[in-house]
């Protein structure tokens, strides 16, 4: 009881990393809940929906018509933003074009004599490339009918008929698919609230297991104080028990405490089916991560107590990047996916997208295995090592 | 004296092998696993041809033909929708800016596309049977199927518009049918201008800043070590006739050289070991990276500085500018930085590592210009003050017994 005790003594005393990691989670899941909130484009069947701003200098019906248009197809942000602003947003995609519609857009347009829509993005990507005939398309169409001696609300409302693709793109029966843009670096909004919310709770529970509780067992390591201890009446077993009794109790505290503040931003969602696989999974990754602690420990004989931030960015940032937690599992790929696979992070992704297209446990038990495969295999690891070190 | 004690700091820090071995483990590991992670996403992601099946057909008019009539002739013989030949060719001709085709268009009947779109051999079947009603068959949803949205849409406006005329203003069918061989340009295309386009470069940028952040662990150890009542050694420098802030100039030197090399070692294994295109002069991107590293031992020497607090708190605190700093600049989200600029951009001005991120981004993206000298006008001034302000607090510190 001491040792657990005094276990968090020590681990109170490592506070500052765990509110870090857990402010960087708080700020995340804000930031997800908020693109949920904001979001006024909806991603339909057959064709891409990208964040783009839009600059209408002129406001008239032509060009209201054509943000209108743009609107239906895109999440439109309708904002001026100066000249560096707006490479630095094309270039981390936080939107994919930026279009200005000039004053007197449509005053040229009625006198034959069109102005011309101006469209920035990186037309290097597919994403560029498909706004660009969207706006060409929408705009000659408009023109055409015009020139065929319709008015201009008949010409909009010709132009949108026709390339409303509803009336065009058949799905044969086959199944729908979630798909992200394929040069999005952005936080996923494309699944549903739930999977984006917990796909990337992995993070703040490796970070804060990592950095709160692996230092702490390794207190317990250093050679003055297992001197100290071995001499003492505490055995060595009753120490280790206690020490994983102490790091049981964090990780699952972590758990319960990720698990309750995530749940507040699901609203509804909470209790159903799919929830409940997903906290699930989340507790299947934490028990993960502290067998991870396990094999860790193992190795403190190679003063790796001195280097645990360099130590906790590189497993967690690593975990996440090749397991599909920052950037989704459809944009890495297939090499990166073949080293994933031996990440839990990489099963905890897919079980997550599992989940949200509403598998159910037969077709999760097998990610929830080798998730847990990867526990088992730390833990014989970190147990070999231990029993190679004594003998 | 002044250069033996640099050398004996010197030695100190050569001989801490296990910040030496993690400070570089750090960027080369990481790094290692970043370009794992990130190498072919945006070439994946650039202009690629896209796999079409188009089927070609006899199939019925959805608009009664008698109805259309000359406008079902022009449609019947037009050389792109009737002579599928050609249809195809046109659409096998469509180009990127870049000169790469767009489609790669394969003709076949219903049930062969059919079965290459089951197979995912194409991304979507053109089915021009019914000319008068184009349609499109996909089985997901993507990129490359939103393109073939955008080109089937086009023809079908052209088709919309010809009966449309037909039904309504026939007399001005022949105008209409004139003008769709004026080709007509409401669109100024505008692209990204900057050397190496690929948003996965700034995680890159981040590893960078994160590694000269780094840094500021060694230069934390220097007012640690002057400070009697932190360290034995502190407690030796205060009694010793060296003046303090001389001791600490020598041992913040001795610090940033050791740093500077450890930086350069990271930096030459992204840019010549793993191939990363950060975009710009190389040698201004070693320079940039020097200055980087010395803010961060300026950093470090700051907070070494600040109140009465304990070594390890001051460390703690210390991994929390790092760490929140690295977060709000990108680390684990390259967006995040941008979006700080959207709605705090003061915060993108006052964290060492967004500033030091911007001046790698703006070397690959703007140049040798104002926005990068504006960077380096913020490093520099975040540096000086960083220093001025370690120096003042490292003033009249008296101890009352050692």
């Amino acid at each position: 009881m001491q040792v657990f005790k005094t276990f968090f003594k020590i681990a109170w005393s490592y506070k500052p990393g765990l509110f870090l990691y857990l402010g960087i989670c708080a700020f995340m899941t804000f930031m997800v809940a908020a693109q949920f909130g904001n979001s006024e484009g909806e991603v339909k069947y057959g064709n891409e929906s990208y964040h783009i701003a839009v600059v209408d200098k002129d406001h008239s019906t032509l060009s209201n018509a054509f943000v209108k248009y743009l609107k239906k197809q895109h999440t439109v942000e309708e904002k001026a933003y100066d000249k560096d602003l707006v490479k630095d947003l094309i270039y981390y995609t936080e939107i994919s074009a930026y279009i200005t519609i000039p004053d007197g857009f449509e005053k040229n347009h009625l006198e034959k004599n069109p102005l011309k829509v101006e469209s920035l993005s990186d037309s290097g990507q597919a994403a560029g490339v498909f706004i660009n005939i969207q706006l060409s398309s929408y705009l000659e169409s408009v023109a055409r009918f015009e020139r065929a001696g319709f008015s201009l609300e008949d010409a909009v409302a010709n132009t949108e008929k026709s390339v409303d693709f509803e009336e065009f793109v058949e799905i044969p029966g086959l199944e729908k698919e979630n798909s992200h843009p394929n040069n999005s670096i952005s936080i996923s909004a494309n699944g549903s609230k739930l999977y984006s919310l917990f796909l990337f709770l992995p993070y703040p529970v490796m970070t804060i297991l990592l950095s709160c509780v692996l230092p702490v067992i390794l207190v317990f390591r250093e050679k003055e104080i297992r001197n100290r201890t071995s001499i003492s009446a505490v055995s060595e077993t009753a120490c280790n028990i206690a020490l994983a009794a102490g790091g049981a109790v964090v990780s699952l505290l972590v758990f319960l405490g990720l698990t309750i503040f995530t749940s507040c931003f699901l609203g509804e969602d909470v209790f159903h089916g799919k929830w409940a696989y997903a906290v699930l999974n989340l507790f299947l990754f934490t028990v993960v991560t502290a067998m991870l602690l396990i094999l860790m420990d193992s190795f403190s004989f190679l003063g790796i107590r001195k280097a645990m931030d360099v130590l906790t960015n590189i497993i967690a940032l690593g975990f996440s990047f090749l397991g599909g937690i920052f950037v989704p599992l459809s944009v890495l790929g297939n090499g990166v996916k073949t080293v994933g696979k031996f990440l839990p992070t990489y099963w905890y992704a897919v079980s997550l997208e599992r989940i949200d297209a509403g598998k159910g446990f037969s077709e999760l038990a097998g990610c929830f295995s080798m998730e847990l495969l990867f526990g088992v295999v730390c833990l014989a690891l970190g147990l070999a090592v231990v029993n190679l070190r004594k003998s | 004296m002044l250069f033996h004690i640099f050398i004996s700091r010197l030695k100190i820090h050569i001989r801490n092998k296990e910040a030496l071995m993690w400070s570089l483990a750090f960027s080369l590991v990481l790094g290692t696993l970043f370009f794992v992670a990130f190498s072919s996403i945006y070439k994946s992601s650039r202009n690629t041809t896209i796999p079409v099946a188009l089927v070609e057909g006899e199939g019925m008019p959805a608009l009664p033909v008698e109805d259309l009539g000359e406008a079902y002739d022009f449609l019947q013989n037009d050389k792109y929708l009737s002579e599928s030949s050609s249809f195809s060719e046109m659409l096998g001709n469509l180009t990127y800016e870049d000169g790469t085709k767009i489609l790669r268009v394969k003709t076949a009947d219903m049930e062969e596309a059919k079965t290459l779109l089951e197979k995912e051999k194409v991304d979507g079947i053109i089915d021009t049977g019914d000319v008068t009603d184009i349609k499109l068959l996909v089985k997901k949803s993507g990129i490359h199927q939103s393109i073939l949205t955008s080109i089937v849409s086009t023809f079908r406006q052209y088709v919309t518009m010809i009966t449309e005329t037909a039904l309504h203003s026939p007399q001005e069918l022949e105008g209409v049918l004139n003008d769709l061989e004026e080709e007509l340009s409401f669109v100024e295309e505008k692209s990204l201008s900057g050397e190496n386009k690929d948003p996965y470069v700034a995680y890159f940028y981040n590893l960078i800043a994160m590694m000269c952040m780094m840094a500021s662990m060694a230069g934390v150890a220097v007012p640690i070590e002057c400070q009697a009542n932190l360290s034995d050694v502190g407690a030796r420098v205060n009694v010793s006739p060296i003046h303090k802030g001389v001791y600490e100039f020598i041992g913040l030197l001795a610090a940033l050289i050791v740093q500077i090399v450890i930086t350069m070692i990271g930096l030459t294994y992204l840019i010549f070991g793993l191939g990363i295109q950060f975009g710009g002069n190389t040698l201004v991107i070693y320079l940039t990276a020097i200055l980087g590293t010395v803010l961060g031992v300026s950093l470090g020497f700051f907070i070494g500085h600040i109140g009465n607090l304990s070594s390890k708190t001051k460390y703690t605190l210390l991994t929390t500018v790092t760490v929140g700093g690295g977060f709000l600049s990108g680390l684990m989200f390259a967006q995040m930085k941008v979006i700080i600029e959207k709605n705090v951009p003061f915060l993108n001005r006052i964290n060492p590592s967004a500033v030091i991120t911007d001046a790698f981004y703006s070397i690959n993206m703007f140049g040798i210009s104002g926005r990068y000298y504006r960077a380096i006008l913020y490093m520099v001034l975040l540096t000086v003050v960083f220093l001025i302000c370690g120096l003042i607090m490292s003033r009249r510190k008296s101890y009352a017994s050692l």
